[in-house]
């Protein structure tokens, strides 16, 4: 019978009565979930029928709020959507197997969160984001490249694409450096995710202590200011799914 | 759940919902073989090898011209060698079916290849 792994815990800092909270979520969730514990370490669970069909955004949703619950009332390492393990006692086993990494994983992010902050390029500066957010004139095209010849016509707009796309490239970075000289203050723990789309100028994620919420709140509001022609979005507390890799 | 989650938001809500929604994680950057398919899957990791060293080409080659080390019959060559590889890749899209947006990989957590 295979078993869903939401999360794991460290049952010497999160002192609960697991069975209570496995009770209150299954209720919650309508999932029958349970605690499989191994020494200090416990791993909520819950088993799973195979089904032939493919994943619902309602079965992601409801993974995701089940390891958020958890995370509301402990630390907890939380798992991606789709750990799945053939039986209890490979569950057991996989606990077992990395207890060591699972725990010092469990106290880096002990009393901390994670937040997620991002800034968008808004799309009345898409076109020419950085043609109107500094005062550089535009460079002039070498010489050579001034010729009524296809091949060389080709070469320019090619060269003038260049420029622009590395302009943009050093706007980013002075935003992103500007972003992090002030979140270096509250976290060491900064991730900048690979932009995936053009309109990104930072998609970072941040493990901060909890009592350093406002703080984090504060710099994105300055950093708002600084840069009132972007998009900027400030989402949190999660559990820390970026901060625990751990290697298994 | 999301929008519990929002602690600050500032500038136009529309346009940071239409970026997210375009970050998705789909399967547009995956190879999918079948039986049926292969060659269009294999078509389409073939053509994106090939543009991702097209566009590295010409990042090297815009670094040689702005360096400034290129020579007149150089700039010339270059600019016909590299119009002819992009009419190349247009031809051959258009053989197999295949737009820009096919041409790319997910690396999973290093993102997409192009």
């Amino acid at each position: 019978m295979p078993f869903v792994v939401y999360s794991i815990i460290d049952n010497t800092v999160c002192v609960v009565d697991l069975a209570h909270i496995s009770n209150e979520l299954s209720h919650k969730f309508n999932t029958n979930l349970e605690f499989a514990e191994y020494k200090n370490l416990s791993a909520l669970v819950s088993f799973v029928k195979k089904k032939d069909t493919g994943t619902t955004r309602d079965e992601v949703l409801c993974y995701a709020s089940i390891i958020d619950a958890m995370a509301a009332m402990c630390p907890v390492l939380p798992m991606r959507f789709g750990s799945v393990l053939e039986s209890y006692n490979d569950v057991l086993e996989y606990l077992s197997r990395n207890a060591d990494a699972f725990i010092r994983s469990l106290a880096l992010i002990s009393n901390k969160d994670e937040y997620s902050v991002k800034v968008l390029f808004s799309q009345s500066y898409h076109e020419d984001p950085v043609g109107n957010t500094s005062c550089n004139d535009p460079q002039p095209l070498p010489d050579i490249l001034n010729s009524t010849n296809l091949a060389r016509e080709y070469l320019s707009n090619k060269y003038k694409d260049y420029l622009s796309d590395k302009k943009k490239h050093q706007y980013t970075e002075q935003v992103k450096s500007y972003f992090m000289s002030q979140a270096l203050a509250i976290t060491d723990y900064i991730d900048f995710n690979k932009s995936l789309s053009p309109a990104f100028i930072i998609d970072a994620v941040l493990l901060i202590d909890k009592s350093k919420k406002s703080k984090l709140l504060d710099i994105v509001v300055n950093l708002r200011a600084m840069f009132p022609m972007h998009n900027v979005m400030l989402t949190g507390p999660w559990p820390a799914y970026n901060f625990t890799k751990t290697k298994i | 759940m999301i929008d519990d989650k929002i602690l600050f938001r500032a500038g136009s809500a529309d346009e940071i919902i239409e970026e997210l929604e375009k970050i998705k994680p789909g399967i547009q950057g995956r190879i999918i073989a079948t039986p049926d398919n292969v060659d269009s899957g294999l078509a389409k990791l073939v053509l994106t090898l090939i543009e991702l060293i097209r566009k590295l080409m010409e990042k090297q080659a815009m670094r040689r011209i702005e360096g400034g080390s290129l020579t007149d019959d150089q700039i010339e060559n270059l600019g016909e060698t590299l119009m002819k590889l992009e009419n190349k890749m247009e031809e051959l899209k258009k053989i197999f079916n295949l737009t820009d947006k096919d041409l790319n990989l997910n690396l999973g957590p290093l993102g997409d290849l192009l």
